[in-house]
């Protein structure tokens, strides 16, 4: 069965890499547009590099490193919310959304199937945008630890799965989720520290801050890259994230389900 | 399995929306409570037997579709009891299982291919979702692109398909993982006389030579009576009759004459001439396909006699005039009018 469930997945990537290929401008474009949009923010952000800013001083005190980090691990973030719906989104569109259910590919299938090829592509867009950076800004990140940089990247991915998967569910039964994910966005945003410190945070939002699974991943990743914590460093990080990884995930697919019944029961789930 | 396909007392209805209605019904119907509800079938039977080609002929909106979708799983019914081969389609548990057992084409063939990919790569990439081999999945996608015609057009980009082309692509996707039944959903709309006979040939002679039962819809009589064993004529979500073409014709098509006329060619403002013998009394049903046109005569000899009168004051001259025998066509246009006039 997973055998299967593997060859189901490959066949998605073949098929999205041939589809990407054959709009090779369009693919090439986008990813330079992604790189050129981070080094963009990165150039930005560099205007504030003398600033002393205290929340930044437990990871090393380079103001411009820790913003790096933190708009790497938010393009993680906002792929992993997005990409099961946008792709989900694209297959209704094109009509090959309801064909697919009808065959015997399952949900997992579909959603890794969906997801891997986007993934590794954002992975080494990120690798190649943190290469830059410290190549053009001269920022110093702990390069040794990559893999490990990775590791929480791809996590904080599934961590934000779960959300995904229900986000990809009302899209089934809404055909558009408009701003409602957005507005969600903007709240983790607040929270977990990407924009304003933890430490500037009102008592009642810092409590709500640790039910953000970004929270922690952000702090694995800044002390993976920019302190040089090792591995038993960011366990506890990793865990908490594996912990709301298995808890958010069922509650997606869930959601997932109840809505996939609902467009069944409506009749619309070939339509967009 | 005697009955592959079975339904028994199915309902089915859709939330109605309100268009055109003011702004609290509008809000209603956003939210996903409006209760003005269209029923679709209320108490519907259907028994397909093992191996035959069955087809359901109805005219647009009497649920048809509606039926495919729940048959495949991909829309659930109210209540009643609907199973493909003797699993339930509304327990979540047997969609695999039904899923294998069947091949379907449903409507708007050309949105459900990518467009980036050629045939053959959309074929293999269905076979992997149907838990094909690989190996097998080359194989088979080469033997059936063959079968239905599209061999030497493997390798293009789908792009370049034609719309009969992108039809026995559908149905070439329909025959990949051997399915033990075939689900069709007015297959052969827009395509020309020949991609229309071919397509008929295509599903005939893999029906017979793979004993598929195959099931499909149609609002086209012809095409009905062209394939299907049994006919089922659907008529705002009830069935109002069913029975080979040959028994329908006995008990339906006694009723009125089928007149064919060639023309030698035709007449300018033909619209306004077969609205006018609709009008003019004993002509039921007009039908105008290149040169010919076909009247349904109520009273064949007022029909005929108006006909005459009125070609003659046109100036239209009639090549050739040939009495048909009852077809399904008169019999569909005879039920439906019937059960229009509350008969």
């Amino acid at each position: 069965m997973v055998r299967r469930d593997i060859k189901k997945v490959i066949a998605f990537i073949r098929k999205e890499v041939l589809t990407s290929l054959s709009y090779r401008y369009a693919f090439i474009s986008s990813m330079v547009f992604s790189l050129i949009s981070l080094l963009f923010y990165f150039a930005m952000a560099d205007v504030f590099r003398a600033a002393i800013v205290p929340a930044a001083i437990p990871y090393g005190g380079d103001y411009l490193a820790f913003l790096i980090t933190g708009a790497v691990l938010w393009q993680m973030v906002t792929f992993g919310l997005y990409s099961v719906s946008s792709s989900f989104t694209v297959e209704m569109i094109t009509g090959t959304f309801e064909t697919i259910y009808l065959s015997r590919a399952n949900l997992l299938t579909l959603i890794l199937g969906v997801s891997l090829f986007s993934l590794a592509i954002n992975v080494s867009l990120i690798v190649v945008s943190l290469l830059l950076a410290q190549a053009i800004f001269g920022v110093s990140l702990h390069f040794e630890n990559i893999l490990l940089a990775l590791m929480v990247l791809v996590m904080t991915y599934f961590s934000m799965l779960g959300i995904g998967m229900a986000v990809a569910g009302i899209t089934i039964v809404t055909k558009s989720v408009g701003q409602v994910v957005s507005i969600f966005t903007l709240l983790m945003a607040f929270l977990c520290g990407i924009l304003i410190p933890l430490e500037l945070l009102p008592p009642e939002a810092k409590q709500l801050s640790y039910l953000v699974p970004i929270t922690y991943a952000l702090d694995a990743l800044r002390n993976v890259l920019l302190v040089g914590t090792g591995f038993e460093g960011i366990l506890p990080s990793l865990i908490i994230l594996l912990i709301m990884s298995l808890v958010l995930i069922p509650i997606g697919y869930k959601v997932f389900f109840i809505c996939l019944k609902r467009a069944k029961k409506e009749g619309t789930l070939g339509q967009y | 399995m005697d009955y592959p396909i079975e339904a028994e007392g199915l309902k089915k209805s859709f939330r109605q929306l309100a268009h055109g209605q003011g702004l609290t019904e509008k809000i209603n119907d956003y939210l996903g409570i409006g209760k003005a509800r269209h029923v679709v079938f209320d108490s519907f039977d259907l028994k397909v037997k093992q191996g035959e080609i069955y087809g359901l002929l109805g005219p647009n909106g009497s649920g048809k579709t509606t039926l495919i979708r729940i048959l495949a799983t991909t829309m659930l019914p109210d209540s009643g009891t609907v199973t493909v081969n003797g699993l339930d389609v509304s327990d979540s548990r047997n969609k695999d299982r039904i899923s294998s057992t069947i091949g379907v084409v449903l409507g708007e063939r050309s949105r459900s291919f990518y467009w980036r990919l050629t045939a053959k790569q959309n074929l293999e990439f269905y076979a992997a979702m149907y838990d094909v081999d690989r190996k097998e999945a080359t194989e088979r996608a080469e033997y059936i692109l063959d079968f239905v015609g599209l061999g030497k057009r493997k390798d293009d980009s789908l792009f370049n398909f034609s719309s009969g082309m992108l039809n026995r692509l559908a149905i070439a996707r329909a025959f990949l993982h051997s399915p033990d039944i075939l689900l069709l959903d007015e297959f052969l709309v827009n395509l020309d006389p020949k991609a229309s006979y071919d397509t008929r040939e295509v599903i005939r002679n893999l029906a017979r030579k793979e004993r598929k039962t195959v099931f499909f819809t149609s609002n086209n009589a012809y095409e009905a009576e062209s394939m299907a064993d049994r006919v089922g004529i659907l008529y705002k979500g009830r069935m109002v009759a069913e029975g080979t073409v040959e028994e329908l014709k006995q008990r339906f098509g006694e009723k009125d004459t089928t007149v064919r006329l060639t023309f030698d060619a035709m007449p300018v403002g033909s619209d306004a001439l077969v609205r006018q013998l609709r009008e003019s009394g004993g002509i039921s049903h007009t039908s105008v396909r290149g040169t010919t046109m076909t009247l349904i005569a109520t009273e064949p000899m007022a029909g005929l006699e108006n006909a005459v009168r009125i070609f003659k004051s046109k100036g239209v001259r009639v090549r050739n005039v040939e009495v048909l025998p009852s077809s399904l066509e008169s019999v569909f246009i005879n039920i439906t009018r019937d059960k229009t006039n509350g008969a």
